[in-house]
């Protein structure tokens, strides 16, 4: 569904992302895992081409995309759950929820908000609500939520555990999960929470200093144990 | 009661007529965060084309709003161009160029318009039926300054309609607030951009247009309006429209009375009460309405 072949990112003349391949199956769910700082942030913007320069390819549905804009890249499909959420502070929950429709034109029809704010019971209550108004949690349900109208085929997630309470990030798991096999929805999931990355997924990769260094099944990952130890804090 | 409802209706005159051509500039700073100096020309090539389509017939009110308009959409188009081709190339750069780059393109408009239309005075008539006077409340006012009130509440009533309550108005507002993540959410911003200004442009066309028949048509109008329309933007806290519409009305009534209470030195009143306003709160009445980051 997307695959990426050396791809490299650059915030000025820092060379930050180098020289990634990455391929994300179709449904499938594939973790990111790093430490902060070691380039997941960056190598999800680069795919996305929001802020840095990049060389390499990006093939979604058998397309380049490489130097599509990102709006486009929005309306093929490719969805975006950024890290510091994002939220449109001033409208409502459910004005938050309308803007990310838009995705989907030209290519399907969005989901009913009800559905949405069904899957996320959380958000229902607070529908009238201002963005701004909501806690920490409230938001990063949101801003799942809001991407999820678009009906992406592969959503493209930014650390979407991170900061949150553990009871939180369990219905967050389960919902992103419940939502991307019911709509066989792809997912790219840049994280450093393991439960919550194992729940979601079926691949892992692991970077460093913007480089792969490990690639396989979680059940891979699991028999490796120094590499937990020496690329994560666990 | 004459003495206070005359300055009265000048002021609100004077305040609606600069709000046509602030409400512009507003919007189009809440949206592209850009101050255009060149608003002050749109206004005034609204009142010329407008002139160049009339002369000096009296038309009914409905062939001249018609013309008005048409004249706002020509210029719209004119600005959408000029936004694609000049004024995008510097939405990434330091504001000085843009102010810079905008102040240019004001000084092409003068110069366009002195050159097709000369240094002379012009003069437009009033649509026919709104060229007398109206007595109200044993005052008589000029027929013609009921109708720049009446377009500049409508106006007013039409942009917060627009912005606060219809879906365009959230997705600009999304574009705004948040031109990546709306971007990302697969909404064309650039696009959004180019018709904000160009709708930016059409509201100081129009402004022109109906504001033309009340004053001398002059190459040197777009320096006075963009100075005044600039003071009641930041007085009303920029990018907020409302607000605007507050200090136009607060700066156009002080701006009236003032000149009756001391007419030996007229103008200064509008001056001194910005000054005093600013002072106090120095980000203006308002802050941005349009922008929800």
């Amino acid at each position: 569904m997307l695959s990426v072949e050396n791809l490299e990112a650059y915030y000025g003349t820092n060379y930050i992302v180098q020289q990634i391949s990455l391929h994300i199956p179709e449904g499938k769910g594939v973790a990111l895992l790093g430490r902060n700082g070691a380039g997941k942030t960056t190598t999800l913007k680069a795919i996305m081409g929001m802020g840095p320069k990049i060389k390499g390819a990006v093939n979604f549905k058998g397309r380049d995309i490489t130097n599509c804009k990102t709006y486009q890249k929005a309306r093929m499909g490719l969805g975006f759950v950024p890290e510091d959420r994002r939220i449109y502070q001033e409208l409502s929950v459910t004005d938050n929820l309308a803007v990310g429709r838009y995705a989907t034109a030209g290519r399907t029809e969005p989901f009913a908000m009800e559905y949405v704010l069904e899957t996320f019971p959380l958000l229902m209550k607070l529908r009238n609500r201002k963005g701004g108004q909501l806690s920490g949690g409230e938001q990063q349900m949101l801003t799942v939520a809001r991407t999820f109208m678009g009906r992406p085929e592969l959503v493209l997630m930014d650390e979407p555990a991170e900061g949150l309470a553990p009871l939180i990030v369990k219905e967050l798991a389960m919902v992103i999960r419940g939502f991307c096999q019911k709509w066989n929805m792809a997912i790219l999931l840049a994280e450093q929470n393991l439960w919550f990355s194992r729940y979601c997924t079926e691949y892992v990769y692991l970077i460093d200093g913007g480089k792969i260094v490990f690639k396989g099944s979680w059940d891979d990952f699991d028999d490796q144990e120094d590499i937990k130890r020496k690329y994560l804090s666990v | 009661m004459e003495t206070l409802f005359l300055p009265l209706v000048n002021g609100l005159t004077w305040a609606m007529m600069v709000f046509l051509v602030a409400s512009g500039l507003s919007l189009v700073f809440g949206v592209l965060k850009i101050l255009n100096f060149a608003h002050g020309g749109f206004f005034m090539l609204g009142v010329y084309l407008t002139y160049t389509f009339i002369r000096n017939h009296a038309l009914s009110p409905l062939k001249f709003f018609l013309i008005v308009f048409l004249c706002g959409i020509i210029l719209a188009i004119i600005g959408a161009i000029l936004e694609r081709l000049i004024i995008r190339r510097f939405y990434q750069l330091d504001e000085a160029y843009m102010l810079i780059a905008t102040y240019a393109l004001l000084l092409v408009i003068e110069g366009s318009v002195e050159g097709i239309w000369g240094l002379q005075f012009l003069a437009l008539p009033s649509p026919k039926g709104l060229g007398g006077g109206t007595e109200i409340f044993n005052t008589i006012i000029p027929s013609y300054s009921l109708v720049i009130i009446a377009a500049g509440v409508a106006v007013a009533v039409l942009l917060n309609l627009l912005i606060n309550r219809s879906p365009a108005g959230k997705i600009i507002r999304a574009a705004a607030g948040d031109p990546d993540m709306t971007s990302a959410l697969g909404i064309n911003v650039p696009i959004i951009y180019t018709m904000i200004f160009a709708f930016g442009i059409f509201l100081a066309a129009i402004g022109g247009g109906i504001g033309a028949p009340n004053q001398a048509i002059t190459p040197t109008m777009a320096s006075s309006f963009i100075i005044q329309a600039f003071g009641v933007v930041v007085v009303g806290g920029l990018g907020n429209i409302g607000g605007a519409f507050l200090a136009a009305i607060i700066l156009g009534l002080v701006d009236s009375f003032g000149t009756i209470y001391l007419p030996q030195i007229p103008g200064i009143a509008f001056y001194a009460a910005m000054a005093l306003i600013l002072l106090v709160k120095p980000h203006g009445l308002f802050e941005s309405s349009i922008s929800t980051k």
